[in-house]
């Protein structure tokens, strides 16, 4: 059972040579560095192996893949078939599209989830968590249950053949989940900040835009790397609501070359890693900006 | 708020032209229509030199075809027709038609079926005809048709010292059961598994199709009035002991998983396999040409007493809200072939498809095409034969169709008997709300 | 102050009860003014459809035309619809399964990557990579890894001499090929946990260690609580998640919808059918209001529970 957490009470007086132990002794740890590293390398073959397959499969011809008694390194490496399948759909109009796409949900999600949030983390008023629980139901509906009643309700609003069914309700507070992630990072933020600032007679949205946000950096950097991949791998909602060719996202585009090759599984898996590989390596260099702590305690203030 | 303008500032700069899914109102005089399919592959090829061959021939009318993926078509298609702003022209599977026409979604066209086009039903096929039609109202046109009957690997066939191809049902069931290999336990060599494709596709070979009772309900375990459905299920018990699991992982190594078009038959590794002509026409000309030759197509040996086929295939409709339904109704004889038989004898051998009308199939085109390969002669009998016959259209056609699949594949693993399979559909198509 | 408000009896000066109520007012005020961009969409985007579809679930909406109510037919049929239980049932299954497993292996694997170790960057970058593959490409990879036959795991358990099961082919392994599929993009919470966990002060762990806590008890006591609310929100997120399963069934199930018997039949699928196959929109919205009722209630106990588990360091509630 998880309890708040706890010191243990002092120990009665120390005696010195248990002194001189202290300032010189590490905590101990829980399990030994070989230990570590060896759990650490089990999951990584256990993650890294289908992926390896992956991209050892897109660099095969195609007889080979399908060869059974299995067969594990390419021969010849088909790096031509990156360049074919690239070259065979509308591959940068497509990351074109994803790109914008991502962009204008990125700048909605930044301005009302982080409004929506504060008002929910740092503010005390009645009706605050019920309204917060209905927030998170909205999220228990089915996409499509209430697909048609929306795609009808999208066309009275004219929105419906581009994004911006997709776009416009990021404005309003419609991605849940950047709202509960900062809520939950908000409300990580000693309070008794806030109070010192009340004190001195500032609003709650100075405090929020000048003491809250500056020191939520990370977390606001999370939901932006978070919403890019969602954006980048989502598939229904632009499948139901595009209807152009020409703004297709790439999501859509990858399976376009899954239904035109679909008996070469090399093209499909390189495609895969094609449509995969920006995304990875916008990870790999981003990781350490939102890594350095998303909760506020990492600053070292003593509350 | 600043972003939003700006956010959709952008979007509407950089929008195309006509982003929209409705027929504009004629513009010069020209009339808008838009076609949206769920092909992908290289029939979108063929589908492109067809709008552009009409938009040639048709000044007045310019068709848009738009491809959308088939995931989730149905989805978008009746968020279009519920929204008002659908397509003119769809091109989708028949078994959904019936329900279609029956809750009012398409169109009746039988109000078209004038002056010129008053032929036009009797030019088809009977069994094109009726498989898209709904209580004597012309709901669907074909435009690709389908058969079924039944493909051999000549090189199998030798291997397991079989002389000739089987012409009854029981010389079949030997033949193949010849022709497994299972070494050790491993599958590497199919003879024969219907699959889920079981009980619909070789419904008409047993008369077990279009099974209804006096109420109109699905009646398909009725031993007295539908023995045919008895006859089948218990023909497909027969596969009940050949490894499910395997067979399937099979179908999924060869491009099976989501909706690929290559099967083990075509791979080489099974010995008789029911498809339709784009298996040979396509199929194994694209993914493994050195099939080519080594396969022969007969009439798939039925207890019905000749060859048949149920009816089937991509049938263009018109959604209801359509703006101009006039003018896709001509777009799609267009696309049948009526008026225009020598430009679709030309497209139907590129695809491997079967014509929607007897004309076409006469045409000097399609027959050098049944010349190069004699087995498309087996698939034109049947379009023309008594026992081939329509699906009923009803309004639960489809949950009758997804039921049956469910039972092909129980009962061929062994999990449903029989009895119980014909229940099970029964009692799923004939579920109400 | 509450005890003013409380008694009428009491001389309690008019101005001080005025006072405390429009403060009250005030502070309403302000926390709908900053909720307000949620509220709008969620009037504009949620309500609208939301009702619409509990509307139609008492009715025969086939999805065009006239709805003609019905009463709760709808939802008496859904009781004698195996394929509705068969479908609940896989669901749930799924969801008991992979809930508890990927947290457990999320929350391991972000403890272990806590612990500075060299090459952090890496494995974290591997253990994420899965979760970003777009989904059709990671469903057909699994298919091939996992396929029975020809499938690399299948031969790699043969050269162990231990026989490999059917997978995804067969009726007792087609839940848990979906569930290791599922843990494989466990790395999206993983690496929320990571944060979090690099956030928790350095010198509790130091206040802790001095006061001679080993590390479990200091696991325990001090790195899960302070982390407590973020496994509050992956596990609620996770939830959803899992219930509203679709996609990679669809995808890997295509030529056998349900797979093996009718044992993949997962709930979303089914409503999807009912929608836009069979075309009884009125029944499918039946279906996804009883999910939602169902996970509803599931998350209101969670969060219930929260307030005896999760520790919020900002403020004492």
């Amino acid at each position: 059972m998880i309890t708040a957490p706890q010191v243990l009470p002092p120990r009665t007086s120390p005696q010195p040579s248990e002194t001189w132990a202290r300032r010189r002794w590490a905590p101990q740890k829980l399990l030994t560095s070989a230990t570590k590293h060896a759990v650490l390398l089990i999951f990584t073959v256990v993650f890294g192996f289908p992926l390896l397959w992956m991209v050892l499969s897109s660099l095969k011809s195609n007889p080979q893949a399908l060869q059974s008694p299995v067969v594990w390194w390419p021969r010849p490496f088909l790096w031509d078939n990156y360049p074919n399948v690239i070259n065979a759909v509308p591959f940068y109009r497509f990351v074109l599209n994803t790109l914008l796409y991502a962009a204008i949900t990125i700048v909605g999600v930044c301005l009302s989830s982080s409004l929506v949030a504060y008002g929910f983390a740092r503010l005390r008023w009645r009706g605050r968590d019920a309204l917060f629980f209905v927030m998170l139901c909205t999220l228990l509906v089915p996409f499509f249950a209430t697909l048609l009643p929306l795609f009808i309700l999208y066309r009275k609003f004219h929105m419906v053949g581009w994004y911006l069914p997709l776009e416009i309700p990021t404005f309003f507070g419609s991605s849940v989940f950047s709202t509960f992630l900062l809520r939950q990072f908000f409300m990580t933020i000693p309070e008794a900040l806030s109070d010192a600032a009340r004190v001195d007679g500032a609003n709650e949205f100075y405090i929020y835009s000048r003491i809250i946000l500056p020191l939520a950096k990370p977390a606001m950097a999370t939901v932006v790397l978070f919403q890019f991949i969602y954006c980048w791998n989502d598939y229904i909602g632009p499948l139901i609501f595009i209807n152009n060719e020409n703004w297709y996202p790439l999501s859509i585009g990858l399976s376009f070359v899954l239904g035109t090759y679909s008996t070469n599984w090399p093209w499909v898996m390189a495609a895969a890693a094609a449509a995969t590989a920006p995304i990875v390596i916008l990870f790999f260099f981003t990781q350490r900006t939102f890594m350095g702590g998303i909760s506020i305690q990492g600053t070292g203030t003593k509350g | 708020m600043k972003a939003l303008a700006i956010g959709s500032a952008l979007t509407v700069l950089l929008a195309p032209g006509t982003a929209g899914a409705s027929a504009l109102k004629p513009d010069g005089g020209v009339v808008n229509l838009t076609w949206e399919t769920m092909w992908s592959g290289p029939t979108l090829l063929l589908l492109k030199q067809m709008t552009t061959a009409f938009n040639a021939s048709h000044p007045g009318i310019r068709v848009t075809e738009e491809n959308i993926p088939s995931a989730t078509g149905d989805a978008k298609l009746q968020s279009q027709i519920a929204a008002g702003d659908p397509p003119d022209i769809f091109t989708e599977w028949n078994p959904v038609i019936g329900e279609y026409a029956a809750k009012g979604y398409i169109l009746n066209m039988n109000t078209y079926l004038t002056g010129a086009y008053k032929g036009f039903v009797k030019w088809m096929y009977p069994l094109a005809a009726a498989t898209g039609t709904y209580k004597g109202e012309l709901v669907g046109v074909p435009m690709s048709l389908n058969s079924w009957a039944l493909y051999y690997n000549k090189s199998i066939m030798k291997a397991a010292g079989i002389m000739s191809p089987p012409t009854t049902l029981a010389q079949l069931t030997a033949d193949q059961a010849k022709e497994w290999i299972i070494k050790g336990g491993k599958l590497s060599q199919i003879g024969m598994y219907p699959g889920a494709n079981g009980y619909q596709y070789f419904s008409t070979f047993f008369g077990a199709l279009n099974c209804f009772n006096s109420a109109g309900q699905y009646d398909y375990a009725n031993t007295k009035t539908c023995p045919g459905a008895t006859a089948l299920m218990n023909w497909l018990t027969d596969f009940k002991s050949y490894p499910y699991a395997q067979v399937n992982s099979m179908n999924a190594t060869y491009g099976a998983v989501a909706g690929g078009d290559d099967d083990p038959f075509v791979a080489g590794k099974e010995g008789f396999n029911m498809d339709g002509p784009w298996e040979g026409a396509q199929n194994i000309p694209d993914a493994n040409p050195s099939m080519e030759g080594n396969f022969g197509v007969i009439p798939f040996p039925g207890t019905v007493g000749g060859p048949s086929t149920i009816g089937q295939g991509n049938f263009n409709i018109i959604p209801e809200g359509a703006s101009n339904s006039k003018d896709a109704f001509e777009f799609i004889t267009w696309l049948a072939g009526y008026n225009n038989v020598k430009f679709t004898s030309n497209i139907d051998p590129q695809g491997g498809w079967v014509p929607a009308g007897p004309q076409i199939a006469a045409a000097p085109a399609y027959q050098a095409y049944v010349k190069k390969f004699p087995w498309m002669t087996t698939y034109l009998e049947q379009m023309s034969s008594k026992y081939s016959q329509a699906p009923v259209l009803t309004t639960n056609q489809e949950q009758a169709n997804t039921a049956m699949a469910t039972a092909s594949n129980d009962v061929q693993d062994g999990s449903m008997s029989p009895a119980a399979a014909l229940k099970y559909i029964d009692t799923q198509a004939n579920a109400s709300s | 102050m509450s005890n003013a408000l409380r008694s009428p009896d009491a001389k309690v000066p008019n101005r001080a009860l005025k006072a405390a109520r429009s403060a009250q007012r005030r502070q309403i005020r302000t926390g709908l003014l900053f909720v307000s961009p949620w509220v709008l969409g969620f009037l504009a985007f949620f309500l609208y459809p939301f009702f619409a579809t509990l509307y139609y679930s008492f009715t025969d909406y086939s999805g065009l035309g006239a709805a003609h109510l019905i009463g709760f037919a709808n939802y008496w049929a859904l009781f004698h619809d195996s394929l509705f239980r068969t479908s609940l049932f896989n669901t749930f299954y799924y969801t008991a399964v992979e809930l508890p497993l990927s947290t457990i292996v999320a929350l391991g694997l972000a403890l272990l990557l806590n612990m500075k170790v060299k090459g952090m960057a890496f494995y974290r970058t591997i253990f994420y990579i899965p979760s970003i593959v777009p989904i059709v490409a990671s469903c057909m990879v699994f298919v091939w890894i996992f396929n029975p036959t020809n499938g690399v795991m299948n031969s790699l358990l043969s050269n162990l001499h231990v026989p490999g099961p059917d997978w995804f082919f067969s009726v007792s392994w087609s839940k848990p090929s979906f569930i290791l599929l599922g843990l494989w993009g466990l790395g999206q919470p993983m690496v929320i946990y990571l944060a979090a966990l690099q956030g928790v002060p350095k010198d509790m762990y130091e206040v802790a260690s001095l006061e001679g806590a080993g590390p479990w008890h200091r696991l325990r006591h001090v790195t899960l609580p302070m982390i407590s609310p973020i496994i509050l929100f992956n596990v609620v997120l996770q939830l959803v998640v899992c219930v509203s399963y679709f996609t990679q069934a669809q995808v890997i199930e295509s030529q056998d919808v349900g797979g093996p018997g009718t044992s993949t039949w997962f709930y979303v699928q089914y409503l999807y059918t009912q929608a836009f196959q069979f075309l009884k929109f009125g029944y499918s919205s039946a279906m996804g209001f009883f999910l939602f009722v169902i996970t509803a209630i599931i998350t209101t106990v969670l969060l219930k529970s929260s307030s005896r588990w999760v520790y919020y360091a900002g403020d004492d509630r």
